[in-house]
């Protein structure tokens, strides 16, 4: 099966991250630098003659949003930055999940499969939570609550292409404004059948179609990928030859075939635990989706240890592959060892 | 007050204020009423006269004239610095020259009352006044208020009042008979005699003009003549009686006023003369006036004189007026006393030359009871003997004068200990006293033996020269000096320094500005001792040294690698301990990395190589809490001085090896991912596994081995790939240096495996499918079942449309999708054997739409 490539605009006026308004990367302000001194202004990205300040010098590298003044990194500007919104119930693992994955990839792990791949955090309110989110994550510390705003990442999946910024929003219900930006959602969902029904799916394709102007009960041409998240706590229930017990493909690109199986398997598992109407939810609004499932921390039944993360790029990767940022393969099993 | 002033102005001055001051003190007047007064001040004084006068004034104490009076002088000194305060803050001076104004006006009343209209007043109501004050008032305010009413104080000039006698009384009652005023009236008026010497021819032609009258008249005019012709055959003539008259009209004159009392005597110069009384009308008024009005009651005079113990002056008030019968025994019984007290005295005179001691003791018993010049005067000519020897010692900043006490026996002994011109006790009667001198200067003591206050022999002590240490020696090394620094106590000049090294070797080193040194000739490493000493002038040409402060002082040059550090566990501490360096603290490290820098010397601010800084110590001793080092084992020793530091050889804390826990295995397929907790100071751990049964250990050699760092566990975890079916063992010890920990194992059965496949049928056969089962393995039970729109997840999770006995068919076999069921239906094969399971190749398309 081939995986389909959705269209993005490749060229289309950047939205702040901040304040979602969408400003020409032109008119982006940027910054005198401090040897101007008391002369230090703020002028358009435009009026830089040869990339010098109205004084001749070289201004700073950051740009500043001229709607909310808020520093906008120069990547994030003149990338074609991707909007990945994470939403999902309170406690259903968006924020580790998102730390995991930036963790993944900022430790090499997926070098085995992506050789080169390498991920910059892009901003000083990124760094920050990126810091605090990496230390949480490796002391296996949920965090009790996401403090606002993007985290914004570079990614580079090979040494010399070029970088595909992602802007990655969570919160507990999607803000309107990060969904009528996104690129693509990614839904997390908790196992078990403790909270039935349809975790939130209607409400979410409701406010994804009003922040899109669509009409109502159309279908969404956005992506979503739906991460069963939390597998450790299952993996017991699983039959040995699921493929969530099964090691993950070592492809250089979203393997499709076992995404596919993936995508079968946890599906099967949600209508198990009577999350019916998620899925009914899911196919009758989204056009485009899959299921994922994966664990960030891995086995806790012996108490804290390194976190041993499963499948929690599944998502991302499928979505980059949408994005066409990486290969596709129809790929049959490779060598499992 | 300057020695090069003029003496005679300043023997003035000290009079001045001996009077103005001094006395008024000693009587009782407090100096704190009037510090204008006291600092010879104007009320309206500027600061600078302010600070002159709180230099000057207390200089003048110290003079001479007015040191003897010790009280009074203690007292000023004592109150000097209450005074300094009240006269240099402006708002108490404003306060104080208030106070002293309205004390002023006060008694400015009083002695207005006094006065009524008088010039003055006598010296003793001056005092009776001050007396009555209790020392509220001085006889200088006295005086300054006399002056306030324009009034001096002035000795009335003395009167010869003559006696009430019977004479007086009687031409007195004749001539109140006759209706004359007074004798002097009808000597003037009726007698035209025109003064008191009466021709005898007057008296005749008068008494001849009475005997032509008849009547009471002339009875009584003929007694007067008789007591006139009486008077005059006396050598005083009639002064005595005119005088009495005189007098008596002038004491009545009194009660009316000072002015009565001036015309009065103002009125008949003649009459003054006659009376031989003073010819000038104000000094005769004035004596009348002051004899009348301040003559004190001579009971109280007599009683004060006895208080006193003058008994003379006591005995004189007795004698000079008639007594009663009460008194007379008393006057007699104070004369004498009087006579034995004078003989006393006299005895005592004549012992004065053999035996000053028994004279000294009559003295001093007579003046238990009298007061007497003369007893002083002996007193002073019997001197108490001087303290046999006076030594002096220096301790520390003072000197402790000591003396024997003195042989004299008679009387109050006391002793006054003085340093050159400055007392330093008066009337002290112990035998030992502290003193500091000035530094540097040879000082002597002298002990002067008092009998009841009145100086004796003096007895003088040797020089002594105080020369105390340098203050607050301070001793710090760089890296190729060792300098000292300290402060000159007052006199000092200078100081000196003396090094000495370890073998003795002794050398001078120089003080430029003799508070401090430099020391550069010294050798890295090598302790050096100093002895500071302060210099002082001394003698003439013969400076004073102190005895001395000893220091110590080390350059320590490039810094010394440690390279014995050892460490060890003590329960949660690590111990360690090192070849201890004299005044190098040495620093403990622990490497980020686990990996200690070589050996080396470098800038202090790079010493950061070597790692986060755990522990400092100079004692050769440190500990360490083991959390603390966060899991790290090495640990690095710098020695830092000055710019440099030194790394030295890193140690190694041994820990304990201990298992791992919490070991689990998880199973993909046929990889294993172990995970476990590791130990707090394990970083390395080896696994080993095996297909047959538990590893023996972790030197098994039928076991397959694995190495893996903390570092790389953390990163990707203990993955190990195990294809074989089977059981699984898996071990896991932690490692350090070659050394294993307990093992601690775990299980993870890899299941058969047996393939299979799902396909379609041949084209014209719709809806039909081809199962068949791959491999040389026997296959198990096999169910395939069905599911309406999503996969199967157990045999029983949907319709079971085919089962394959074991060990499976050597064929493909035919099987169809029920039709009711809806579509897309999901297939799925599942082995009824636990010990297998199914593989298909691409499940994913196992869905029939």
């Amino acid at each position: 099966m081939r995986a389909p490539i959705w269209s993005v605009p490749t060229r289309r006026v950047p939205a702040c991250p901040y304040c979602h308004a969408r400003t020409p990367g032109k008119a982006y302000l940027r910054q005198c630098a401090s040897r101007c001194g008391e002369t230090a202004i703020q002028f358009p990205v435009s009026e830089a003659r040869k990339g010098k300040c109205p004084h001749g010098r070289a201004p700073k590298a950051r740009r500043v949003c001229p709607v909310c003044e808020q520093v906008v990194p120069r990547e994030y500007v003149e990338g074609r930055p991707r909007v990945i919104a994470v939403v999902g119930a309170a406690g259903s693992g968006k924020s580790t999940w998102v730390a995991s994955v930036i963790r993944r990839v900022a430790k090499g792990h997926l070098d085995d499969r992506f050789p080169g791949m390498s991920l910059d955090v892009l901003g000083e309110g990124s760094r920050l939570r990126h810091d605090r989110d990496r230390v949480l994550v490796a002391e296996t510390v949920l965090p009790l609550a996401t403090e606002p705003g993007p985290l914004l990442v570079s990614l580079h999946i090979r040494p010399r292409a070029r970088a595909v910024v992602i802007a990655f929003y969570d919160s507990a219900d999607g803000s309107a404004a990060n969904l009528e930006h996104a690129d693509g959602l990614v839904l997390a969902v908790e196992p078990g059948a403790a909270v039935p029904g349809d975790a939130g799916i209607t409400r979410l394709a409701e406010a994804v179609r009003a922040a899109r102007g669509l009409r109502p009960h159309s279908r969404i041409n956005m992506p979503l990928a739906v991460v069963l998240t939390k597998l450790d706590t299952v993996w017991d229930m699983v039959d040995p030859a699921s493929p969530l017990l099964r090691p993950v493909p070592r492809s250089g690109g979203y393997a499709v075939s076992d995404g596919v199986d993936v995508h079968h398997e946890t599906a099967a598992w949600l209508g198990h635990w009577n999350k019916t109407d998620l899925i009914r939810g899911v196919h009758t609004a989204f056009r485009r989706h899959r299921y994922f499932a994966a664990t960030a921390l891995g086995d806790r039944a012996d108490g804290r240890r390194e976190p041993i993360p499963y499948r929690v790029e599944d998502p991302l990767l499928w979505l980059l592959a949408g994005f066409g940022a990486i290969p596709v393969f129809r790929g049959r099993e490779g060598p499992t060892s | 007050m300057a020695e090069t002033e003029l003496p005679g102005l300043r023997e003035a001055d000290v009079r001045a204020y001996l009077v103005d001051v001094i006395t008024p003190v000693e009587t009782g007047w407090s100096p704190h009423r009037n510090l204008f007064r006291v600092y010879r001040l104007p009320a309206d004084c500027t600061t600078d006269e302010i600070d002159s006068a709180l230099t000057s004034i207390p200089k003048l104490w110290g003079t001479p004239e007015l040191r003897e009076h010790t009280e009074a002088v203690e007292r000023l000194r004592r109150g000097h610095q209450t005074a300094v305060r009240v006269l240099r803050d402006p708002r108490e001076r404003s306060v104080h020259r208030t106070a002293v104004a309205a004390e002023r006006t006060a008694l400015a009343k009083v002695v207005d009352q006094f006065l009524r209209s008088a010039p003055g007043m006598p010296t003793t109501a001056v005092a009776a006044l001050v007396r009555q004050s209790a020392g509220r008032w001085s006889r200088p305010d006295v005086l300054a208020a006399l002056e306030q009413h324009r009034a001096v104080e002035r000795e009335p000039a003395s009167l010869d009042v003559p006696p009430d006698t019977f004479r007086s009384r009687r031409i007195a009652a004749a001539l109140a008979d006759l209706g004359i005023p007074s004798l002097w009236e009808y000597l003037t008026r009726n007698l035209s005699a025109g003064g008191p010497d009466i021709h005898a021819d007057v008296l005749r032609r008068r008494r001849a003009h009475l005997r032509t009258r008849r009547g009471a008249a002339v009875a009584t005019e003929e007694t007067v003549l008789k007591i006139v012709q009486q008077a005059l055959d006396e050598p005083d003539g009639l002064s005595p009686l005119l005088r009495h008259e005189f007098l008596t009209e002038l004491s009545v004159a009194v009660l009316v006023g000072y002015q009565e009392v001036s015309f009065l005597a103002a009125a008949d110069p003649q009459r003054c003369v006659a009376s031989g009384l003073p010819r000038d009308p104000d000094t005769l008024a004035y004596a009348v006036w002051c004899r009348r009005t301040h003559q004190s009651d001579w009971e109280s005079d007599y009683r004060q004189a006895v208080a006193d113990g003058r008994l003379h002056a006591a005995l004189a008030v007795l004698s000079s007026r008639r007594l009663t019968g009460d008194w007379e025994p008393v006057r007699d019984a104070l004369a004498a006393t009087v006579d034995r007290l004078a003989a006393d005295v006299a005895a005592a005179r004549e012992l004065e030359d053999t035996a000053p001691e028994d004279a000294a003791a009559r003295y001093l018993a007579a003046a238990r009871e009298l007061t007497d010049p003369a007893i002083e005067s002996g007193l002073r000519r019997c001197p108490a003997v001087a303290p046999a020897e006076v030594s002096v010692r220096a301790d520390r900043d003072a000197v402790v004068i000591t003396w024997q006490e003195s042989t004299s026996t008679a009387g109050r002994l006391t002793y006054r200990v003085s340093r050159g011109g400055t007392v330093i006790a008066h009337d002290t009667d112990a035998l030992t006293l502290s003193d500091v001198p000035p530094s540097g200067v040879p000082t002597s003591y002298a002990v002067q033996t008092l009998r009841n206050g009145v100086p004796g022999g003096m007895a003088h002590s040797r020089e002594i020269v105080l020369v105390p240490d340098v203050l607050d020696l301070a001793v710090e090394s760089t890296m190729r000096s060792v300098q000292g620094r300290w402060r000159l106590p007052p006199g000092a000049v200078g100081a000196s320094v003396m090094r000495s090294g370890p073998l003795g070797d002794t050398a001078e080193v120089a003080t430029p500005d003799g508070t401090g040194f430099d020391d550069t000739a010294v050798v890295p490493g090598v302790q050096y001792r100093y002895l500071v000493r302060a210099r002082y002038p001394g003698r003439a040409g013969e400076p004073e040294d102190s005895a001395g402060l000893a220091v110590y002082g080390e350059c320590p040059g490039n810094p010394r690698q440690v390279d014995d550090l050892r460490a060890g566990l003590s329960g949660d501490t690590v111990e360690l301990t090192w070849s201890r360096q004299s005044g190098s603290p040495l620093v403990i490290r622990v490497p980020h990395d686990g990996v200690a820098p070589a050996p080396q010397v470098l800038r202090a601010a790079d010493a950061v190589v070597a790692g986060r800084v755990v522990a400092v110590s100079d004692t050769g001793r440190a500990s360490v809490p083991v959390a603390d080092l966060a899991g790290q084992r090495v640990l690095v020793p710098v020695t830092v001085s000055g710019p440099l530091a030194a790394i030295g050889a890193a140690t190694r804390v041994t820990a304990p090896l201990e298992p791992v826990s919490g070991l689990h295995a998880r199973r993909f397929g046929p990889q294993v991912v172990l995970s476990w907790q590791w130990p707090m100071w394990a970083t390395d751990a080896r696994v080993v596994w095996r297909v047959d049964g538990p590893p023996t250990g972790p030197l098994d050699p039928q076991a397959t081995v694995v190495e893996i760092s903390r570092s790389a566990y953390a990163g990707r975890g203990a993955r190990i790939t195990a294809t074989l079916p089977g059981e699984h063992w898996f071990g896991v010890s932690v490692v350090d240096s070659a050394l294993f920990g307990p093992m601690v194992t775990v299980c993870s059965t890899r299941l058969r495996e047996v393939r299979y496949s799902i396909r379609r049928a041949a084209w014209w056969r719709r809806g039909e499918l081809l199962m068949a089962v791959h491999g040389p393995e026997p296959a198990p039970d096999i169910a395939v079942v069905a599911k309406s729109g999503s996969r199967p997840l157990a045999p029983e999770d949907g319709v079971e449309i085919l089962r394959l006995p074991a060990p499976g068919p050597p064929e493909p076999v035919r099987l169809r999708v029920p039709r009711e069921l809806r579509r897309p239906v999901f297939l799925r094969a599942f082995s009824l054997d636990e010990t297998v399971v199914l593989a298909h190749p691409a499940p994913h398309l196992l869905v029939v739409p």
